[in-house]
């Protein structure tokens, strides 16, 4: 769901302020009269508000660019050093931290390991991580935010994490006490909403209004981008598309329902079907090192399963008619010949010759990604939070 | 009033849609068999019905006792004073912490009166628990898991 705001003179000058932002980001490096003619305000309006992106030290001048008969104008980037954001990526017990800059580049990394009972300890360990990443910084510099990636169901206005299921906790308002602690904006989000987030703002949603991206890995998940928002929903489930069903009689999933995308092609599913076939694979390390040594069963389960997910992109397209649809997560890594299945699925059966046409693309992924994607959040707050 | 038929029961208790798996345990061989509708149980057999779900909720009827419990896997830590229910919630805590407890699911309980004690249900639901997550987990590590269940529950009912 997109927060509505009142559009009053306030919240105009700061969606400028955010537009002229963007735009310098997306563009740099970018002159003032380039800013004016992009965004169509006036050229004073434009001069006033990187004044203060200036002051903010948010923006700085650099060499002059090339003139069309008048002076040489003045080109504007962004301020690449010493102005961080936090990203913390907490799908696992493995928590992974980094500080990283407005360009989204790592500047320091931590790791830690941990056990959470309730939801104190959960809270207990993410301060402690954001405590030894803002000691890294030695007080140089400075940090514009934290963002949190973490798995489940997270309402991302209250930042308060409804059901993380890999830790059993239930209602853990870590916003609250993070900003309790710290003197920084915190944002919460779901994992794969968060990797979409890093998407829009550095990768291959930069500049595209409209784009779905979907993870595929053990789960199978997705997010929704409309206007530069990422959508929520009602109830936080918007982008859900593991559970998507395919087939009345499927396998059950754990939702509880049968034939859902991520019962049939997710990669917990093909272990499960891959240990009828040999019972020594139990796990999806050792399911995975199968598919890199070609064994043809793994191979084929990998195929199947990108035929199945070729339908939930397809279905995707039909609901939502995104302009782009993004593929990350391990399972891309590992096959990326199910992008090709998905492409070809798509340019064959979509409903129509425009839809057919509809931009599919494999993004990069990684372990550090999720903790990247998190600092992403942080960082877009700067761009887009009006 | 239960009806004889254990599918038809669980369905008017947590409603008809959804995926429902049935294990039925043998009691003189001590077997779990996974059963479909229309399976014939047998005199010596119980069964657990349960339809996963993966919000961290997890809700037990028993056939011999009126009512649903409801348990969040997040408070498990909390002994509540419900009889018979700190023991569950103690060996639903061990598994929690095993890594081996489900997202949550909604279970009914079939369990012939003469052997339908704390004990008994306790060694089913683990059982189910571990099928449901597929994990090779031995039975000899069950018992000890639920004898600490037990004396768990002891220990605070002495103290209440």
């Amino acid at each position: 769901m997109v927060k509505e705001m009142p559009r009053n003179s306030k919240w105009m000058r700061s969606y400028n302020r955010a537009l002229v932002l963007r735009l310098i980001r997306m563009h740099q490096p970018i002159s003032r009269v380039e800013l004016a003619q992009q965004t169509k305000l006036t050229k004073p309006t434009v001069s006033n508000i990187v004044g203060e992106l200036i002051a903010d030290q948010l923006v700085t001048e650099r060499e002059l660019g090339v003139s069309n008969g008048g002076r040489k104008p003045i080109l504007l980037e962004l301020v690449a050093t010493e102005q961080y954001v936090i990203g913390i990526d907490a799908t696992s017990h493995r928590f992974i931290g980094v500080i990283a800059d407005l360009s989204g580049n790592t500047i320091h990394e931590v790791e830690a390991v941990g056990q959470f009972d309730t939801n104190d300890d959960m809270i207990e360990a993410v301060i402690r991580l954001c405590d030894e990443l803002i000691q890294a910084t030695n007080q140089v510099g400075t940090i514009h935010g934290i963002g949190i990636s973490v798995h489940g169901m997270v309402n991302p206005e209250t930042g308060v994490i409804l059901f993380a299921p890999r830790f059993h906790l239930h209602d853990v308002a870590l916003k609250k006490h993070l900003e309790e602690r710290f003197a920084y904006p915190v944002f919460i989000e779901n994992d794969v909403r968060a990797l979409a987030s890093f998407e829009l703002l550095f990768g291959e949603g930069v500049g595209v209004d409209q784009f779905f991206y979907l993870y595929a890995g053990e789960g199978i998940g997705g997010a929704y981008v409309l206007d530069g928002n990422l959508i929520d929903g009602e109830n936080h489930i918007t982008g859900e598309v593991g559970h998507m069903r395919l087939d009345l009689d499927g396998p059950i999933c754990s939702c509880g329902n049968r034939g859902c995308l991520e019962a049939l092609a997710g990669e917990k599913a093909l272990l499960r079907d891959f240990e009828a076939i040999d019972p020594q694979v139990k796990t999806l390390t050792e399911l995975r090192k199968r598919l890199t040594e070609e064994d043809p069963y793994a191979k084929a389960a990998y195929h199947r399963a990108g035929e199945y997910i070729g339908i939930g992109v397809l279905n995707t397209i039909h609901l939502l008619n995104p302009k782009r649809i993004l593929l990350g997560g391990p399972m891309f890594e590992l096959a990326p010949s199910i992008v090709n299945q998905i492409k070809e699925r798509v340019a064959h059966t979509a409903l129509t010759t425009a839809s057919r046409e509809t931009d599919v693309k494999m993004v990069p992924w990684s372990e550090k990604q999720g903790a990247l994607s998190a600092a992403a959040l942080a960082t877009n707050s700067i761009f887009q939070t009006i | 009033m239960e009806t004889e038929d254990l599918w038809v029961s669980y369905r008017e208790a947590f409603g008809r849609y959804g995926a429902i798996r049935g294990f039925y345990v043998d009691r003189l061989t001590e077997q779990m068999t996974e059963q479909k509708p229309g399976d014939e149980r047998t005199a010596n057999q119980d069964g657990v019905l349960v339809r996963p779900r993966q919000d961290g909720v997890f809700q037990f009827r028993m056939s011999s006792v009126q009512g649903v419990l409801t348990i969040r896997s997040s408070e498990l830590h909390i002994r509540k004073n419900e009889s018979g229910y700190i023991e569950l919630r103690a060996l639903m805590q061990q598994m929690r912490t095993a890594g081996c407890l489900t997202l949550g699911g909604e279970f009914y309980l079939f369990v012939a009166g003469e052997v339908d004690t704390l004990e008994y249900r306790l060694r089913l639901i683990a059982r189910v628990l571990i099928q449901l997550q597929r994990m090779p987990i031995g039975t000899d590590v069950i018992e000890h898991w639920c004898q600490q269940a037990r004396d768990e529950g002891q220990q605070l009912k002495k103290h209440a």
